[in-house]
């Protein structure tokens, strides 16, 4: 070392190389991150299409189970925690809360009952949660 | 001895030793997040041709025993697959969808075993048309359920099947110093209702 400019050079070189990795790995992190939540929300949609298909499979003398306030509204003890198991022999289980809601939508149909179902599922794994809502109309004659 | 050569080397050796390990980290990182997607990608592929499958079981069929097998890995069943190739009116098609204890030759993963599905466009008459598909899966497996949500295999109750794959990527993305491959893995499970078979 010849003098003092040398280490100065020296030091600053080491920063910028430390911020180049720092910020590598963040952005690696990030990449991880978004896989891992977009699998999660992959499975998160299935469960949520899962309870979106079982109030299509209700039949037409069924509406009470999507009237709020009836003794058989299906959503009464919502929101539900779901564990779901995975694997050859159930080895991998994944925890979610399902929340969902029935509301009559109001307009003036002689005919038809519509009502909005609405199905949100949520994974506390990950920081922040992950979380998908789905909706569906489901249409009873009157 | 010349200090400053010395301090020079030193500290350059320190240099090269972050740029190995900066460049090991980014290569992993890179191998990790490639097989993952490559993974992720692989599932929804097959999940599209799936469910495309499920979603027209029994359509346009004509009949009401539209299941030929059913069980915990081998699903048949009857229904009108593609709009637009009918010769005729009830121009249904059969499809298979079979999970063998096959290991894959294909992929480096020990856990891999091939998922088939044969298309027959033409079950009723032309022979040797099958469009026969395989598809390299961790696990596969099948159940049936009546519109009660119980479990069945009389396969003119069912209304619901559950579904559930497991995939993991073909090639580890990381291997440690005892030989221990990790690779990734992705899941999808699911409860289809036909609309064919609702009522």
């Amino acid at each position: 070392m010849s003098d003092y400019t040398d280490i100065i050079y020296l030091s600053a070189a080491m920063i910028i190389f430390s911020m180049l990795t720092t910020n590598t790995a963040k952005s690696f992190m990030n990449t991880s991150d978004t896989v891992v939540r977009s699998d999660i929300e992959y499975r998160a949609i299935a469960i949520a299409q899962n309870e979106i298909d079982q109030v299509k499979l209700l039949s037409r003398d069924s509406e009470q189970v999507l009237k709020s306030g009836s003794n058989s509204y299906k959503y009464t003890n919502y929101p539900r925690t779901i564990i779901e198991s995975y694997g050859s022999s159930d080895q991998y289980n994944d925890q979610f809360t399902m929340e969902a809601t029935s509301e009559l939508i109001k307009e003036n149909d002689l005919l038809v009952n519509r009502y909005l179902i609405t199905v949100k599922v949520i994974n506390k794994s990950i920081s922040p949660n992950v979380e998908v809502e789905l909706k569906y109309i489901k249409a009873f004659e009157k | 001895m010349n200090v400053g050569i010395v301090t020079s080397f030193v500290i350059g050796g320190l240099m090269l030793i972050s740029v190995l390990a900066f460049n090991n980290s980014v290569m992993n990182s890179t191998i990790e997040t490639t097989t993952s997607v490559i993974a992720q990608n692989k599932i929804d592929d097959l999940v599209t041709v799936l469910t495309n499958d499920i979603s027209r079981l029994g359509y346009n069929t004509g009949t009401a025993d539209n299941f030929l097998i059913n069980t915990g890995t081998t699903m048949k069943f009857k229904g009108d697959i593609f709009d637009g190739d009918e010769t005729k009116n009830l121009d249904y098609d059969v499809v298979e969808w079979t999970f063998s204890n096959t290991a894959a030759g294909s992929t480096t993963n020990p856990n891999d075993y091939i998922l088939t599905r044969t298309w027959d466009p033409t079950p009723n008459g032309g022979t040797g048309d099958e469009e026969i598909s395989t598809y390299t899966v961790t696990h596969f497996e099948l159940k049936y359920f009546n519109g009660q949500g119980q479990a069945t295999t009389d396969p003119n109750v069912i209304k619901q099947i559950e579904i559930e794959i497991v995939q993991e990527s073909g090639e580890p993305y990381y291997t440690n110093r005892a030989g221990e491959a990790n690779y990734y893995r992705s899941v999808w499970k699911r409860t289809i209702i036909p609309n064919n078979l609702m009522f």
